[in-house]
């Protein structure tokens, strides 16, 4: 390259970057990640600067506090209602075990339903009525069975307090977020509070029995939800995913927002339920925090339990003496989370890294000091540290709240709540087992101090991600003015290429493959990807049909992101692989292959007969072949079968990897003219060789892979002329062809 | 109907023959009252538990289906009976009273399933099953329910009184 061009480009690429840097920095700082120590405005004063109201923070807060009601009531009074029914201890567990698994389950419906449209408020209204319904029917229940459908149904409604934190952070100011969740978790932990009391009052001052306390509950839950009826969904990502895009909106031109035209409807490329899940599972944050979560259920699901027979055997409490012992230690997380909420958040406008190190002590710190209180020879002291264990775990649900819910994009946070809510119930679930079986062998006591085992792993974890957070953070920022660079480009009649993928990161486990892959496709275009053995070609184009997910980058097909998408769902759009070796199902015939390949004309039996008719006008070797088995065929009439998909689905994007292999000069001649009449038609091509002279001769445009990186971008003339390059290939497939004859 | 609707309406279909109005206490039964022991207190067997009535005459099991007569059931670690049943009900299933059920019909038989019937206001527990020696050394919590019997042995209402102690087997062998 001449010494004064590549000064021009590099100085292009800096100033690509400080924009970048620039636009990400300020995009952070519209998130509330200022960097500075300055101090938090008061709450009050960001509601007030942003016209903001304190209705859904207590609105929610309300519904997160009756929301237990239920559930509590029917912890406590278990024996009352068995011994009123009729109904043994056993079954009394089993319809115990099968709301758990509601409950845990329940959250995954909540968040497919609110994934497509922003109707969160409605959801949680309706399931808030409903779950006070239920808890007043608990009091009329009569049989078992009854009473295994009212739990299931609390379990289910419930879950869509799963919803509460993504709609408090749609609804406020970034500056604010930490408080918010911090004061809606005080809430939660207000019903701790308030159940018990509520209970006590219920059945000594009022004499009410297990039935008149459900149905007391119940109606005081009724009116809960009935204050939240003007709840109303604040839509997705207005504090963040549009304050990132405004960043990039404020720098471009005034745009005549008419001229916007996406070359895909949008529901083609929204993500689907599973779609999502699998794109959270691929962010580190979410990876990590999810362990802590497991880490954090199976420990804080059975201590519950265990704490109450442990104030039972150890300090001969009743439940009226237990119900006052969680009624003040609930008092505490109540006072330690308005303390914190202000904290946290200056830790959080400082790096949000920062306040999940913090969690990560108090985490550690927590187990010890319920050791503390499970030895204390006095009551008092176990009061003393259990209460203040819990106000220093109470801190830990807002961190990893704003923590998870801040590195991924709106739309997507009910289903990351959802799977937060498994991961908790799967901790729970498997803490039970262990803890039960210390607590046979060992005894009450030993099974407190057995917690701090999985308290401090998840210590650990937690610690570990504290790096992360700003990372993804950064990723989520970018990935959205990414988006609405891309978004700005067609609204001002800008041309987007077919395909574009870009710094494109793949593993395969822990071992990484593509390293920050840029790789366009113009409309029509044929393009050869060349490259060693092992360079990544093949992992690029499962990259881009969806067979394969890359952990950082985007894929965008006609300007749209397509990244995540199913790999079905591409096919549909128009993007067919055809994979290397003879991609054909060998035990069937030629006609059954032609007509899997066909199964996305769905029921269009018509249109599958036509394709195929199509397919044998073209290869009259496969009609001639039609009833034979695949595996049978020669290697070029595979080939030729595995191209022959192309033809029935008429792609507009057709991946074709390593055409050519182990087949004769004539056969490759054959399928490469087939190629070319595909690409005349206007199907772009991307065409993965080895054969450098094959690739270079139909294609205009190549790229060079090597070691997973892009070597070379540029017209296939101008490859030709890198020995440097080409070399490697050369030399690799002269040193193969050597081994074969030697053997 | 559209499939919501639909939906809603088989989930109350399924709902309310799970419920019931008519024969539900809301409010505490407080016709008796266990004076000793003390809920939660530390006793050594044998223990004789004590109530006294308020409203409910002991006649014995008479044949007569009235809800302020008859007598009690006591039912050591284990749950009563369903509402509007009798004892035998709780044993039906066991395997020798499918085979004869006559068998299971004796007071013996359901003596051993810790299952009493009483017409004084007075029982007396004599032993207990004491726990395995290899397991962890834990307080011996039990419970005892009693609930109001008709004359003809069936249960009355949903009214049902608990009473929890721990057996001291300090100082035994």
């Amino acid at each position: 390259m001449p010494p004064r061009r590549k000064k021009a480009d590099e100085t292009l690429v800096e100033m690509v970057v400080a924009t970048r840097e620039e636009l990400r920095a300020e995009a952070r700082a519209r998130l509330g990640v200022t960097g500075s120590d300055e101090k938090p405005p008061p709450l009050r004063t960001v509601l007030r600067e942003h016209q903001l109201s304190a209705y859904p923070l207590v609105a929610l807060g309300i519904l997160a506090i009756v929301d237990t009601f239920q559930s509590y009531a029917f912890r406590v009074l278990a024996p009352e209602v068995s011994s009123a029914l009729g109904i043994s201890a056993g079954a009394i567990a089993a319809v115990i075990s099968i709301k758990s698994f509601a409950e845990a389950l329940g959250p995954l419906p909540v968040a497919a339903m609110a994934s497509r449209k922003a109707r969160r408020a409605l959801i949680i209204i309706a399931s808030g009525i409903f779950w006070s319904v239920v808890a007043i029917t608990t009091g009329f229940v009569t049989t078992v069975a009854g009473l295994a459908f009212v739990l299931i149904l609390d379990g289910l409604t419930t879950s869509s307090v799963v919803l509460h934190a993504p709609v408090l952070l749609d609804s406020y100011a970034p500056e604010g977020r930490v408080r918010v969740l911090s004061y809606y978790v005080a809430f939660a932990e207000a019903s701790s509070l308030l159940a018990p009391l509520l209970v006590l009052v219920f059945v000594s001052a009022v004499g009410l029995t297990w039935r008149g306390v459900f149905v007391a509950l119940g109606s005081i839950s009724l009116v809960g939800a009935l204050l939240a009826i003007r709840l109303r969904d604040p839509g997705f990502g207005r504090w963040d995913s549009e304050q990132i895009r405004d960043t990039v909106r404020e720098k471009e031109a005034a745009v005549d927002h008419a001229l916007e035209a996406h070359a895909l409807p949008e529901s083609d490329v929204q993500l689907g339920f599973f779609e999502i899940i699998r794109r959270l599972m691929l962010i580190p944050t979410i990876r990590r925090l999810l362990a802590v979560q497991i880490a954090f259920g199976f420990f804080s699901i059975p201590f519950d339990t265990f704490l109450a027979f442990f104030l039972d055997e150890r300090w001969n409490l009743g439940p009226a003496g237990r119900a006052l012992f969680a009624a003040f230690i609930a008092l505490v997380s109540v006072t330690s989370l308005a303390l914190f909420g202000r904290r946290g958040e200056e830790m959080y406008r400082k790096d949000p890294g920062r306040v999940i190190t913090v969690a990560s002590w108090l985490f550690v710190g927590v187990f010890f000091v319920i050791l503390a209180g499970a030895v204390s020879p006095l009551f008092v002291g176990t009061v003393f540290f259990f209460a203040v264990a819990n106000g220093m775990l109470a801190p830990l649900a807002p961190s990893l709240g704003i923590a998870i819910l801040s590195v991924i994009p709106s739309g997507m946070r009910p289903h990351a709540a959802a799977i937060i809510g498994i991961a908790t119930a799967v901790g729970g679930f498997a803490g039970s087992l262990l803890l039960g079986g210390i607590d046979a062998q060992y005894g009450i006591t030993g099974t407190m101090i057995a917690l701090v085992i999985p308290g401090v792993v998840g210590a650990l974890i937690l610690r570990s991600a504290a790096r992360l957070v700003p990372l993804d953070l950064d990723r989520m920022i970018d990935e959205t003015l990414e988006d609405e660079e891309i978004r700005q480009i067609t609204k001002t009649g800008g041309t987007l290429p077919m395909l574009t993928c870009r710094n494109i990161n793949f593993s395969y486990g822990h071992v990484q493959v593509l390293f920050d892959v840029d790789f366009t496709v113009e409309e029509g275009e044929m393009v050869a990807l060349l490259g060693t053995n092992g360079a990544g070609k093949s992992t690029l184009l499962k990259v881009i049909s969806g067979i394969g997910l890359p952990f950082a980058g985007s894929v965008r097909y006609k300007g749209s992101e397509i990244t995540f998408l199913d790999a079905e769902r591409r096919l549909r759009l128009g993007i067919t692989q055809i994979p290397g070796g003879r991609a054909v199902f060998g035990p069937m015939d030629v006609v059954e292959n032609l007509r899997v390949f066909g199964y996305s004309f769905g029921r269009d039996r018509r249109g599958v007969d036509e394709a195929i008719e199509r397919s044998f006008a073209a290869f009259p070797r496969l009609a001639e072949r039609k009833d034979q088995k695949a595996s049978t065929l020669s290697g070029g009439e595979q080939q030729m079968l595995g191209l022959a998909k192309a033809l029935m689905l008429q792609p507009k994007l057709l991946l074709i990897d390593e055409l050519s292999l182990g087949l004769a000069p004539v056969i490759v001649g054959q399928l490469l003219d087939m190629v070319e009449t595909i690409n005349h038609e206007g199907t772009a091509v991307v065409l993965v060789e080895q054969s450098v002279n094959i690739a270079l001769n139909v294609a205009r445009h190549a790229y060079f892979m090597e070691k997973g990186q892009i070597r070379f971008d540029g017209p296939s003339k101008s490859l030709l002329a890198r020995d440097d390059l080409l070399r490697a290939v050369f030399l690799e497939g002269a040193a193969s062809r050597t081994k074969k004859r030697t053997r | 109907m559209t499939r919501r609707w639909r939906a809603i309406v088989l989930l109350l279909a399924l709902l309310f023959p799970a419920c019931a109005v008519h024969g539900l206490n809301f409010r505490q039964d407080k016709r008796l009252t266990i004076i000793t022991p003390k809920d939660r207190a530390k006793v050594r067997l044998p223990v004789t538990i004590q109530w006294t009535l308020y409203d409910f005459r002991i006649t014995g099991p008479d044949s007569e289906d009235r809800r302020d007569a008859g007598y009690f059931g006591v039912y050591v670690d284990r749950a009563p009976q369903p509402p509007g049943e009798t004892q035998v009900s709780l044993v039906k299933d066991d395997p020798p009273c499918r085979r004869q059920p006559s068998s299971c019909e004796t007071a013996d038989y359901l003596n051993q399933a810790n299952i009493f019937a009483v017409t004084t206001t007075t029982f007396t527990i004599d032993q207990l099953p004491a726990p395995p020696t290899n397991a962890v050394k834990r307080r011996e919590l039990h419970e005892m329910t009693i609930v109001f019997l008709n004359g003809r042995g069936e249960r009355i209402g949903e009214s049902a009184y608990r009473l929890q102690f721990e057996v001291d087997r300090s100082g035994t062998l």
